[in-house]
């Protein structure tokens, strides 16, 4: 554990964000994107968890009342070693992302803005006719834009 | 074909060798007692040159020997045309058995105006014919696309569209769309291509590549774009990660020339004008793509999307956009702060990248009913910047095609500033770099006092939005916790 603690440390220089995960509405998953590192499974199993939190709060709000605040659900489960942030699009769509608790430098803020810039990698690949809603994603350019979106602090 | 080759010609091919050898090999293989050069004469005039390059004696006897293959600079195309077909074995009647040509000099080289390849010759006395030009990629495009696209690609870059294949295209989505400034549907083109055989995942690709503004619908250079990467990859060609320059529709290709001739600057001046064109190349891609999310339900938002890409200015709605800005509050202020000539502080050096193009988006739909401000700006910029690009050429060789391109497309567009200019490209290239880089210096610090002003603006807008952007976060973290408090607890 001692030589993971600092890997793990050093994985959180460079990658901050360690798991980004696209949902569908039917909570399959449309694209997975970690570091890549031991554990992967770990995380995926996570991100699974954190769907029903994430379904919890959607049907939590209920009302009509949903808007671009809506869409980001925040902190959805905080670990010792790591945090669970997510959000969800107008068709139901949800992404959630993992980011290592020992990266104090990712404010709230900051990953608003990485969700709205998946949410507009997410939107240019709807707007592809050769895309059917619900296909796993393949696209190049989008996992370009998702990989220096998670190596970069924004 | 003729096969009498006019001793001029023969005299052009053998242009690196002494004249009195040339004199002598014309001599011994017959050409001067019959006056022309037939086959028979050519071919053993021909050996006789290996024979002189290898050094033997220029004598009759000399073709018997097992000789090299003469080396020849051509200098045309049409020159090696020319010789290719007088090379044509019907029955030698001289036994010349280094007589074929096999034409290495079509195949696909790298730009370069001067075709300089060696013509080199096989020495196979079987009989061969000249392969002029490669037809044989005519077998692999389909029944749809018969044209002689196969050719083109032998200009200069397989990525650039020639004048047939381009009006090819045109004629192509007038079938599909009669108005040529209009665009094809995303539905219309996905039917379209899928005609082509080629797998949804490249077809994917393909429209990912050539819609760069992103909105689900190909306008004419797009589907030029399109259609050329299509053929290119039935024709084998492995598709490209990025779309290639040369591809782009002209408003992009003039911000990546731009920017990336700005790259050859020496690094003091590097940081202000990529900043710059950073910016520039983000409002041209942001322009298109004024996305809110702050929809309240799956039918507004599809309802928003038909409108053109500038919202209109929406009712004042009292929190139903947090994070994002309210863009009409702003609005309002801006003008307001502009009209005072409130200046705030000057922004830190580098802002981080995603305010840089969030401002931009924001300064972009801002500034849209005011129509002029965004061309007009980002036409100074381009237009201080096609400046520089000016005096880049006489120092930058590498920059070649860069070169070429660009005076291209200044000519037309900038005539008065190619005036004011007019004295630079005079600037012979073996100054001193001192001098070089001091006049370049020169200009780009008047490329930099035009940008630094257009950055005022936008510092100014952004700080200012910065500063709503902390009042909006601090009220709506404050309403959060009270949501929170009235919340039942979950327990997880």
């Amino acid at each position: 554990m001692a030589t993971a603690a600092p890997r793990a440390h050093r994985q959180s220089l460079e990658w901050p964000v360690l798991v980004s995960v696209l949902c569908s509405p039917q909570n399959y998953p449309l694209y997975i994107r970690s570091v890549p590192t031991e554990n992967e499974l770990k995380f995926h199993y996570t991100v699974h968890t954190s769907l029903d939190v994430v379904d919890e709060k959607i049907s939590a709000m209920g009302k009509a009342l949903v808007d671009q605040r809506e869409l980001y659900l925040g902190l959805l489960y905080p670990t010792e070693d790591y945090k669970v942030y997510g959000y969800v699009t107008n068709s139901k769509v949800k992404f959630v992302m993992v980011v290592d608790s020992s990266n104090t430098a990712l404010r709230d803020n900051e990953i608003r803005s990485m969700f709205r810039k998946l949410h507009n990698s997410y939107t240019d690949i709807m707007c592809n006719p050769f895309y059917n809603p619900g296909d796993r994603i393949h696209s190049r350019a989008f996992d370009n834009t998702v990989n220096s979106m998670m190596m970069q602090v924004c | 074909m003729d096969e009498l080759v006019p001793a001029k010609y023969f005299s052009v091919v053998t242009s690196e060798e002494r004249n009195y050898t040339e004199f002598q090999i014309t001599e011994v293989c017959g050409a001067k007692r019959v006056g022309y050069f037939g086959p028979a004469q050519f071919y053993i005039a021909l050996k006789l040159i290996a024979a002189a390059q290898s050094g033997f004696p220029v004598r009759i006897e000399s073709i018997k020997n097992e000789l090299p293959l003469p080396r020849f600079m051509a200098l045309k195309n049409d020159s090696e045309v020319r010789y290719g077909t007088p090379a044509e074995l019907h029955g030698a009647k001289f036994q010349v058995p280094h007589a074929t040509l096999e034409k290495n000099s079509y195949k696909r080289t790298d730009e370069g105006d001067k075709q300089s390849s060696a013509v080199s010759w096989r020495g196979l006395g079987e009989e061969q014919k000249v392969e002029i030009v490669d037809e044989t990629d005519r077998e692999s495009l389909s029944a749809e696309r018969e044209q002689p696209e196969s050719s083109a690609h032998y200009s200069d870059d397989p990525w650039r569209i020639t004048e047939e294949q381009r009006d090819y295209y045109i004629n192509q989505f007038r079938s599909l769309q009669p108005d040529l400034n209009s665009f094809i549907s995303g539905s219309v083109a996905k039917n379209f291509f899928t005609k082509s055989k080629l797998p949804i995942p490249e077809l994917s690709h393909i429209w990912e590549l050539s819609d760069v503004d992103c909105d689900g619908a190909l306008t004419l250079p797009e589907f030029c774009a399109a259609f050329h990467l299509v053929v290119a990859r039935k024709n084998g060609y492995q598709l490209p990660e990025k779309l290639p320059e040369t591809l782009l529709p002209e408003y992009l290709q003039a911000a990546l020339k731009v920017s990336t001739a700005l790259k050859t600057i020496p690094k003091e001046f590097q940081h202000l004008t990529m900043k710059t064109a950073a910016q520039e190349s983000n409002a041209l891609k942001a322009r298109p793509r004024s996305r809110s999310y702050s929809s309240t339900s799956i039918e507004d938002a599809m309802k928003k999307g038909e409108e053109p890409p500038t919202p209109p200015p929406r009712p004042q709605k009292s929190h139903s956009r947090a994070s994002s800005l309210d863009l009409n509050k702003i609005f309002q202020q801006n003008t307001q702060a502009v009209r005072s000539g409130w200046l705030p502080p000057p922004p830190p050096a580098l802002p981080p990248r995603p305010s840089v193009s969030q401002t931009e988006q924001v300064s972009e739909v801002e500034l849209h009913p005011q129509m002029n401000r965004p061309p007009s700006q980002a036409e100074e910029n381009s237009s201080a910047k096609k400046e520089v690009v000016l005096t880049q050429p006489p120092s930058k060789p590498a920059r070649r095609k860069l070169r070429t391109e660009t005076q291209g497309l200044e000519t037309p567009e900038l005539s008065p500033t190619i005036n004011v200019t007019s004295s630079l490209p005079a600037v012979k290239p073996h100054l001193p770099v001192q001098k070089q880089s001091s006049k370049q210096k020169r200009a780009i610090q008047t490329a930099i006092r035009k940008n630094k002003e257009a950055n005022a603006v936008l510092a100014r807008l952004n700080s200012e939005l910065q500063q709503q952007l902390k009042e909006v976060h601090k009220e709506r973290i404050a309403l959060e916790t009270q949501l929170e408090q009235l919340r039942p607890v979950t327990v997880l």
